[in-house]
């Protein structure tokens, strides 16, 4: 035990069996497991851990829990670094590795830590005063601010570590597991309901585990948890998570949790996940969050060895670890004088308890008595006035406060001191309560806010709602879980509240700002965020009179512990200042998360190859075979085009776009999206969604089709087979396939519910090989002899059905490309073996397969738009020079009305051209703005961009489409087309360029 | 010139998985390749006998699956269901319908090659499935003999759960297979996970 020299000969919840090692700041220490790493460093006499965030200040352990605002470390190195965590939390295991963050080059020699002589420049509103001018060096500025500012690193190796969400739905969570928690848990779960229960550490009970002796039943507080843990944990509908924060509270009474999992174990077992972010929907919720000590605020309160009463008493009682060998306890209020005792009772040195309250006020108090009565010194109605020792506390001076408590008088008295334990009251955690929109009411007797209006169905039981007594929690807590139960639908008795033999506490004595004639010490309200009361005070007489203003002003609040420790205290100096009651000055609104949560926790299993799904179509190993290149389509993953040997993308376009005009290309078209439309009236549910005529259309043929929205722009296009007489195979983009299947079905359910028409999604039933090219018919013929492939058979648009390679098929002889093409279509299982059957059958045609991007090319050669490429939600087909195609005779179709709209008339719409680069090697850029007058700056006049452009071997040259305010009327001008690295003309043409009348259809 | 016919490759042969896994695992991950799957969309009141022949019963409330024989039907929305049936039995079973129907406006389509079918199932399928689905699959809420169409993660399903083993079904299109498959393969790791031959 030599090691840990301010480990204590017994008790705690530690394994004492088992030493472990640790490193902090580059030094070896041994702790325990069941230690955090702030109770190891305690128990090696380490309270120097950090550096104040502004004046770089020495700062010590402060707090057990949560809301520890100084000892803030970098977890480990390496891929699995964590910044930002509180040494007060982090689980100790043995080979941890921790470092002091905000420091520079070290934690006792920081350079930084100038700031705090300099201190009186670096007031409230610091960075707005003197960072703000000249206003475009800011950038500059920032930089240097976050780094002096420094808030650890992040690592910037990817997460070794996995993550996962888990989802669940409840009767009743309880969020927390001390003693309100585990009575409501217990009242809940006896009723049969799906209870879940949480508790942000590692062990349940709350402070009842570390306040005394203390009994429940007649047994100690202790053994009453274990049991009810117990009992809760072999209860099939209920779930009891430990390690647990619940981090969000949103609508609904939707809430999530953080679960680490194997955190604690130093290496994580790779089958098991780190941590687990859970998304509970829960009918009804029970607060059982507990409560937060306040610190006092007096000057150079921030030293190390001055910590929360409470938090001494936890390290004592629940680490065995003594913070101090001669502390000072420092008051306002009865509970503190429970430190003394367990400080007593571990034999360690209490120099004095100084209670700002008088004596009369405090004396009927059972615990002031218990202390009393073991001879403790106590001084009444005084106050800490300064503290010595700078890297750790070595002794304090104390007054006797004036009558009306905001000034001391007599004579100085000198305590010794390496520990002060400070308690200025408890502030109910209201932070969850506060996020899921519930407000607060001000608790004048207790000096704190509790809950007050629920705005979800929810209930705060136990010291979260201010009620601070054990046997106040334990019977509110079965009644909040009962009411809970109940309200959820199930059924059944409160349980008896457990036998707790009171204890008489006396009121606090509210003194916000501990006064003092000693002149120079900083009194901190937010010690994470170096907020003094002088800083809040300033904002006050600066104007900032909103409490919101006053947080942004002087950052209070505004740290990863979102004030915690200090917002009340914040706000009682403010009140103050303002001279105003507490809560007339308001309180802030607290937001999710809670705490800081690792981003991977988010993410959960959405990384990597996990992150999105990527599809692809039954042909895909043929092309990862054969070398293709692929592109994302949506969430698609096409080939994009196959180099030979050492072919650039350029090369295998053009050969593959010459390919497919002169002998015979192969394009994998799977992705297209397929409804099958069925009904009696399909014909005429199509006649009003497409906007040219369907009705008359033979059954076996085919049919282009545009797909207008209400507002008469282009929704999508595709093509479209009648089948038989009630029944069509419609195509859509590859990209709009949901929306088009969404769309067809509100308009036949909302609109149009006479018309008798089924829409069925078959996109993924069948694999697509479009052939295309002057051999492609010689090609099909090899491979099927039970479709007639001839022209007065098969035309152009025509549909046949049969067996290619011995398969099941449907052949469509329709073309993207202009060629004579056919587009064969079996069921997916088979897609890949048409595939090797054509390219085997097409070897001796010297069949050449091409990817989406000479698709896009060949089409543009030809002047097919591309739905969401020539479009973008605001053209019309008049505006891709359409017009053919929609039937303006119709009775009506969707978006009709629309096109007759003046707008949609003018004459200068953007109207889809062609573009020829002056230059016919230059390809111009997809986007390029396109202006009628070049200037040499912006503004100019902007006509329109370039939509899509590409280089054409067929064409032997650049071709480009773009959309052009009066395009049509501009053909033959000249357009400039100002860019970054230099200026591009082209012609505006027709946009057809490669066999405009369509003479190859026919092969 | 090979004949080619009889290839026939589900989403996932190209996995190549094998099969196999610790004894004791908490799940069994297997695939049913080329179920059957018709789909059906019909008025629910205009039902003839015949059709509650062929699917061993009337066809199913809200949320349900009825289980007649050799053919499975899922509830997939007011005039909308699924019937999966023996691999290579729906075109018969198209047919049959389609006459039983009797030129009704009923919709009864192929979608076999549409989808395929990854059953999950065993002590900790339900702890498994949490992790992507947000719906509330405890017995209360989601037991034997119900489906749902749900979000898993980022892939759209069909959720049918089969037995109390329990055993689930997830009906997913061919090109989110791969993805459902590997998410579950990863998301089973900590109970253990054998991939058997279904």
């Amino acid at each position: 035990m030599s090691h840990q020299p301010y480990r204590l000969a017994s008790g705690g919840h530690i394994d004492r069996d088992h030493e472990i090692e640790f490193t902090f700041n580059g030094r070896l220490y041994r702790g325990h497991p069941g230690d955090t790493l702030a109770s190891a460093l305690l128990a090696n006499g380490v309270h120097f851990v950090g550096r104040g965030f502004k004046y770089h200040r020495p700062r010590g352990i402060f707090a057990a829990g949560a809301e520890e605002p100084n000892a803030l470390i970098q977890l480990g190195h390496g891929p699995r670094t964590e910044p930002n965590l509180r040494a007060t939390q982090v689980a100790l295991y043995d080979g941890l590795t921790a470092t002091s963050q905000n420091v520079w080059p070290s934690l006792r020699f920081d350079l930084a830590s100038v700031n705090q002589w300099v201190s009186r420049f670096l007031p409230a509103g610091f960075y707005y005063k003197t960072f703000m001018w000249p206003a475009s060096q800011w950038m500059r500025y920032e930089h240097v601010i976050r780094k002096a500012a420094g808030l650890g690193k992040a690592p910037t190796d990817r997460d070794p570590d996995r993550y996962e969400k888990m989802h669940d739905h409840v009767d009743v969570l309880i969020v927390g597991g001390g003693p309100a928690g585990l009575a409501a848990a217990l009242a809940a779960a006896a009723t049969g309901a799906r209870v879940m229960v949480t508790e942000a550490k590692a062990g349940f009970g709350g402070h009842i585990c570390f306040d005394g002796a203390q009994q429940i039943d007649g047994q100690p507080a202790a053994e009453w948890v274990t049991a009810a843990v117990a009992k809760l944990q072999a209860m099939p509908e209920v779930t009891v998570l430990p390690r647990t924060t619940v981090t969000g509270y949103y609508d609904h009474n939707y809430i999530t949790a953080l679960e680490r999992v194997t955190d604690h174990l130093g290496n994580t077992p790779t089958h098991l996940v780190r941590q687990r972010f859970w998304k509970i929907r829960a009918k009804q919720v029970v607060l059982a969050t507990g409560a937060i000590e306040r610190p006092l605020v007096f000057a150079d309160n921030d030293r190390p060895g001055i910590m929360l009463a409470s938090a001494v008493r936890e390290y004592v009682n629940s680490y065995g670890v003594l913070p101090g060998r001669e502390t000072v306890i420092f008051t306002n209020n009865d509970d503190a004088y429970r430190t003394a005792l367990a400080l007593d009772d571990a034999h360690a040195r209490i120099t004095a308890i100084v209670d700002l309250r008088a004596e009369a006020d405090a004396v009927a108090g059972d615990l002031v008595a218990a202390a009393r009565d073991r001879g403790i010194k106590t001084y009444f109605n005084h106050a800490i006035i300064a503290v010595s020792g700078h890297r750790r506390v070595t002794g304090c001076s104390i007054m006797e406060l004036a009558e009306d408590g905001t000034t001391v008088t007599g004579p100085v008295t000198s305590l010794v001191a390496d520990c002060i334990a400070m308690s200025g009251g408890w502030s109910p955690s209201v932070h969850l309560f506060s996020q899921s929109r519930g407000t607060l009411s001000w608790d004048d007797e207790q000096a704190c806010f509790i809950p007050d209006v629920a705005h979800e169905a929810t209930v705060s039981v136990g010291a979260s709602a201010g009620d601070f007594s054990l046997a106040g929690a334990l019977k509110n807590g079965l009644k909040g879980g009962m009411e809970a139960a109940r309200a959820s639908g199930a059924k059944g008795r409160q349980p008896a509240a457990p036998k707790v033999d009171p204890v008489t506490e006396m009121p606090l004595r509210a003194i916000w700002q501990v006064p003092t004639n000693a002149g120079k010490g900083k009194q901190f309200v937010d010690f994470q965020n170096d907020v003094t009361a002088a800083d809040i005070r300033l904002a006050a007489q600066e104007g900032y009179l909103s409490v919101e203003h006053t947080k942004r002003y002087t950052t209070t609040g505004m740290g990863t512990d979102q004030g915690r420790t200090s917002n009340v205290n914040a706000l009682a100096i403010l009140a103050n200042a303002r001279d105003a009651h507490i809560p007339d000055v308001g309180t802030t609104t607290f937001r999710p998360p809670l705490e800081p949560v690792a981003i991977g926790a988010f993410a959960g299993r959405a990384v990597g190859g996990q992150f999105e799904p990527v599809r692809s179509t039954p042909m895909d190993p043929w092309h990862h075979a054969n070398g293709a290149t692929f592109e994302h389509v949506g969430q698609w993953m096409r080939a994009w085009y196959y180099p030979r040997g050492s072919e650039t993308m350029r090369e295998a376009v053009d050969r593959e776009c010459v390919a497919a005009r002169t002998g015979v290309g192969i394009l994998d078209a799977s992705t297209l999206g397929k409804i099958d439309v069925k009904g009696p009236d399909a014909a005429e549910f199509l006649n009003r969604i497409y906007t040219n005529g369907w009705l008359k259309l033979a059954v076996g043929r085919a049919r282009y089709g545009l797909m207008l929205g209400e507002d008469g722009m282009v929704k999508d296009d595709g093509v479209t087979v009648r089948l038989a007489e009630d029944h069509f195979h419609m195509t859509t983009t590859t990209g709009g396939t949901a929306a088009v299947l969404d769309w067809l079905e509100e308009w036949s359910q909302t609109e149009w519910p006479d018309l008798q028409v089924y829409f069925t999604s078959v996109t993924e039933q069948w694999a697509v090989a479009s052939i295309c090219g002057p051999k492609a018919r010689d090609l099909l013929a090899e491979l099927s002899d039970d479709i007639d492939l001839s022209d007065a058979a098969l035309p152009f648009m025509g549909v046949s059905t049969g067996t290619v390679a011995g398969l099941p098929a449907r052949v469509f002889r329709i073309s993207f490309t202009g060629e004579l093409s056919f587009e064969i279509n079996v069921p997916s299982r088979h897609g890949l073996a048409l595939w090797t059957a054509l390219m085997a059958a097409g070897e001796k045609y010297d069949i050449t397969p091409y990817g989406t991007e000479s698709m896009h090319v060949l089409r543009a050669e030809k002047g097919f738009i591309i739905v969401g490429q020539e479009t973008d939600g605001s053209v019309t087909p008049g505006d891709l020079g359409m017009d053919w195609i929609v039937a303006s005779k119709k009775a009506d179709f969707v978006g009709k009305r629309s096109l007759a709209r003046t707008d949609s008339l003018r004459a200068d719409r953007k109207q889809l051209v062609g573009l020829l680069s002056t230059d016919p090697e230059v390809v111009l850029p997809e986007g390029a703005q396109v202006v009628a007058d070049l200037k040499p700056a912006p503004p100019m006049t902007m006509l329109g961009h370039v939509t899509s452009s590409y280089y054409s071997a067929n064409c032997g040259r650049s071709i480009a489409m773009a959309l052009i305010a009066g395009g049509r009327a501009r053909l033959g001008e000249t357009v400039h087309l100002p860019l970054s690295d230099g200026n591009l003309t082209a012609v505006v043409t027709e946009p057809q360029f490669f066999d405009p009348k369509g003479e190859r259809l026919n092969g | 010139m090979a004949d080619v016919t009889t290839q026939a490759f589900s989403p996932l042969d190209h996995l190549n998985l094998t099969v196999g896994g610790p004894s004791d695992a908490g799940v069994s991950l297997g695939e049913r390749r080329f179920v059957g799957k018709l789909n059906l969309r019909v008025t629910p009141a205009k039902i003839p006998p015949a059709i509650n022949d062929l699917l061993g019963g009337p066809l199913p409330a809200v949320g349900q699956v009825t289980f007649g024989g050799q053919v499975m039907t899922a509830w997939l929305g007011p005039d909308e269901y699924l019937i999966l049936t023996e691999p290579g039995a729906e075109s018969a079973l198209q047919a049959a319908l389609l006459e039983g129907f009797s030129g009704q406006h009923v919709a009864v389509t192929d979608q076999t090659d549409n989808a395929t079918i990854i059953r999950l199932a065993g002590g900790d399928a339900r702890w498994v499935l949490r992790k992507g689905i947000a719906i509330d699959l405890h017995p209360r809420s989601f037991a034997a003999g119900n489906c749902a169409q749900t979000m898993f993660e980022r892939a759209q399903i069909t959720l049918i759960q089969v037995d109390d083993a329990p055993s689930y079904e997830l009906i997913v299109r061919n090109s989110f297979a791969p993805y459902l498959w590997s998410w579950l393969a990863d998301a089973s790791q900590d109970v253990g996970v054998r991939i058997v031959r279904l």
